[in-house]
């Protein structure tokens, strides 16, 4: 093996010398290029197109990999053209893709210097849990009392009763977040000081949440300044500190941003996919508006990025169809247009679109924009379908997928399916007793815990006021008692806190299940509704299953 | 282990540099030529065990040059690979059907190009 310093050194070298040399190559391109459009000599027009297929081939071990692949699209158009003679708009996508070549360029290699080859192989990343939460807390009862209450709902905790301990454990293991007394052994501030240290060893930021007996401003902004993002009073309201640390772990979870670009240019069209996935979004190309319809279903998109000027048929033809459909009329449209007309613009968006680009556009605008819409989209399509207490579907959309479920099971007359109703136990006495809004918090909780103990594939919804529904599709009846069981224990164990109150619920549940196919949905519901009330009449604090004889020997 | 004698034709300079610095010390004793006649004139001489062929190059391009080596008496089956920045699934059929044994793709990764050419040797000498 090499000497690795030195071999880091050398690369630098030569990317140096590559970096140099690229404005050259471009220049050189453009010279052919300038030729080519205006007297079509067949030499020039190999030139371009070798000298774009050696940059494709280049840059990227240089460390420009978007570079490369810009030339790459390039050069899988200029080897498609069926003539050297080209038309205004063929020249006009070659022009605005050497554009983005030289903005490539400028913006430099993505590695400056590459990682040394010491080890070939890279050392597996020390494993760390998904949710591993270190606790440091002097008062052992209560650190004990948040490691229980923070497991129910799925995370991993360890509990520190000092600074300098904790300190230890962090250098081996950094943790997914902290929950720190501010005050501990070490002194009045100390938890605060203990996250300063933490800069020191680790680039990462780790989430912190300080609790504290004091209420003050100088302990609070002792936790600012400390890179706290959550401060709690104590008592510690467990639902809050629940809230807080979903928060602050929970975010990366966001599925990517689905993006359908409509181009018939392949090359721009392919351009700004790769812009968009470079910003983390996932995206599908269609060049031909007649064939629309395919995606639409498949890939299901959040934001249409569609082009004007299409020859068949115009952007805004494709957006009136599109919006036909029932399902379709909410999914924005944004159009792509050379028009900087504004009553042209104006124009299209009465057909249809919901906002107008003028091309050419940066790739950070059109990231920016495309974004943005995409998130308000998914924002109100989460207003339409989920409830805004709890997050979870609403009653007429857990109802849409159970239809869906069942129609999917009777087409198959094979396979399982599992439909439960939970209702919580004496809720009413809890609102009586504490008030709406600690009620609102025992709904949060029991909505938290079903959404963290249950499987992705399960779907949640809130049925009614204290009332849950769970489809859970490709389970047994058996399989669905188990899982409903271990969340009525884990809920009954949870600890409500109002003011200095401490109380506990629990809730019952009602299963029915497919097998027999017969069933329609009408008839599960009712049928997980009658072993729901069998479950509260055998004195709540228990699930049952739907079972025919059982019903008629109430009757 | 001996080292691989490889002889690797490509006319870019800078991208012949970059292999080059690649694939030192890592077990290969290399003959670097910028154009296929210029791997023609040296092959006799240089005798290498594998040959990495850049596909698209002036005057002689990569299965050109492959046409043309086969011809010579000691060289007909040393293993070629060609080392191309395209690399559909059906064009690395057509490579292969042209006597290549593998391709690799550009722009490669200067830490990884040791190992695959390795890999490929592996796999074909002898």
């Amino acid at each position: 093996m090499g000497d690795a310093p030195h071999k880091a050194n050398k690369f630098y070298q030569l990317q140096q010398k590559y970096i140099q040399q690229l404005p050259n190559k471009l220049t050189q391109i453009q010279q052919h290029w300038q030729a080519w459009k205006t007297q079509y000599q067949a030499d020039d027009v190999e030139a371009v197109k070798r000298l774009v297929h050696s940059l494709a081939g280049s840059a990227g071990t240089f460390h420009f990999s978007q570079l490369s692949e810009q030339a790459r699209l390039l050069e899988q158009y200029l080897f498609a053209l069926t003539t050297d003679k080209l038309s205004d708009t063929q020249e006009q996508e070659i022009e605005s893709a050497f554009i983005e070549l030289q903005k490539q360029v400028e913006k430099g290699p993505e590695v400056i210097v590459p990682d040394t080859n010491i080890s070939p192989a890279s050392e597996p990343e020390p494993s760390r849990p998904e949710y591993l939460i270190y606790v440091v807390e002097d008062d052992k009862h209560l650190a004990e009392e948040i490691r229980q209450q923070l497991c129910f709902f799925g995370y991993q905790v360890e509990t520190f009763h000092d600074a300098t301990t904790a300190l230890e454990k962090v250098q081996q293991q950094l943790p997914t977040a902290m929950i720190i007394d501010v005050q501990l052994p070490e002194g009045e501030l100390a938890g605060t000081a203990l996250a300063q240290h933490f800069h020191h060893f680790s680039a990462q930021k780790i989430p912190l949440i300080f609790i504290s007996m004091r209420d003050d401003w100088d302990a609070r902004l002792a936790a600012v300044r400390g890179g706290g993002q959550a401060y709690l009073v104590k008592p510690i309201d467990f639902s809050e500190l629940l809230d807080r640390l979903d928060m602050l772990t929970r975010t990366h979870e966001r599925a990517p941003f689905r993006v359908l670009v409509v181009d018939d240019m392949a090359l721009l069209a392919e351009q700004y996919a790769l812009a968009l996935t470079h910003a983390g979004m996932s995206t599908q190309v269609v060049t031909d508006a007649n064939r629309l319809f395919e995606p639409l279903y498949d890939f299901k998109p959040e934001l249409i990025l569609m082009d004007l000027n299409m020859p068949h048929c115009s952007g805004g033809e494709a957006a009136k169809v599109i919006r036909q459909k029932e399902e379709f009329t909410s999914i924005p449209i944004v159009y792509l247009s050379t028009e900087s007309n504004h009553d042209c613009q104006l124009n299209a968006m009465r057909l249809g679109g919901d906002d107008f680009l003028e091309k050419p556009i940066s790739n950070e605008d059109l990231v920016a924009a495309v974004s943005i819409r995409a998130e308000r989209f998914r924002n109100i399509r989460s207003l339409m379908n989920r409830d805004s207490l709890t997050g979870l579907l609403n009653h007429a959309t857990i109802k849409t997928y159970l239809e869906t479920e069942i129609s999917r099971l009777q087409r198959q007359q094979t396979g399982h399916l599992s439909f439960a109703i939970v209702d919580l136990d004496h809720f009413k006495s809890v609102n009586d007793t504490y008030g709406h809004p600690t009620g609102d918090r025992v709904i949060k909780s029991i909505s938290r815990l079903l959404s963290q103990r249950l499987r992705k594939s399960d779907l949640i919804g809130r049925y009614g006021g204290e009332e849950f529904a769970v489809i859970f599709p490709d389970t047994d009846v058996e399989a669905a008692m188990n899982v409903v069981n271990e969340l009525r224990e884990r809920f009954a164990s949870i600890i409500h806190v109002h003011q200095n109150q401490r109380f506990s619920c629990t809730f019952s549940a009602g299963i029915a299940a497919m097998p027999p196919y017969q069933s329609n949905m009408d008839e599960l519901i009712r049928h997980a509704d009658e072993a729901l009330y069998q479950a509260k009449h055998a004195g709540r604090n228990r699930v049952e299953r739907y079972s025919a004889e059982s019903v008629s020997a109430h009757d | 282990m001996s080292d691989i004698k490889l002889l690797y034709v490509d006319d870019e300079e800078d991208i012949r540099e970059i292999a080059e610095f690649s694939l030192e010390d890592e077990g290969f004793e290399l003959l670097l030529c910028a154009s296929g006649q210029e791997a023609l004139d040296r092959i006799t001489e240089f005798k290498p065990d594998l040959i990495l062929l850049d596909v698209m190059m002036p005057g002689l391009d990569g299965p050109s040059t492959l046409k043309q080596l086969r011809q010579l008496p000691s060289f007909e089956h040393t293993p070629v690979i060609f080392f191309t920045a395209k690399v559909q699934p059906k064009e690395i059929e057509h490579f292969k059907s042209l006597g290549a044994v593998d391709v690799i793709a550009k722009p490669f990764d200067s830490m990884q190009l040791p190992h695959q050419i390795r890999s490929i040797w592996e796999q074909h000498h002898g």
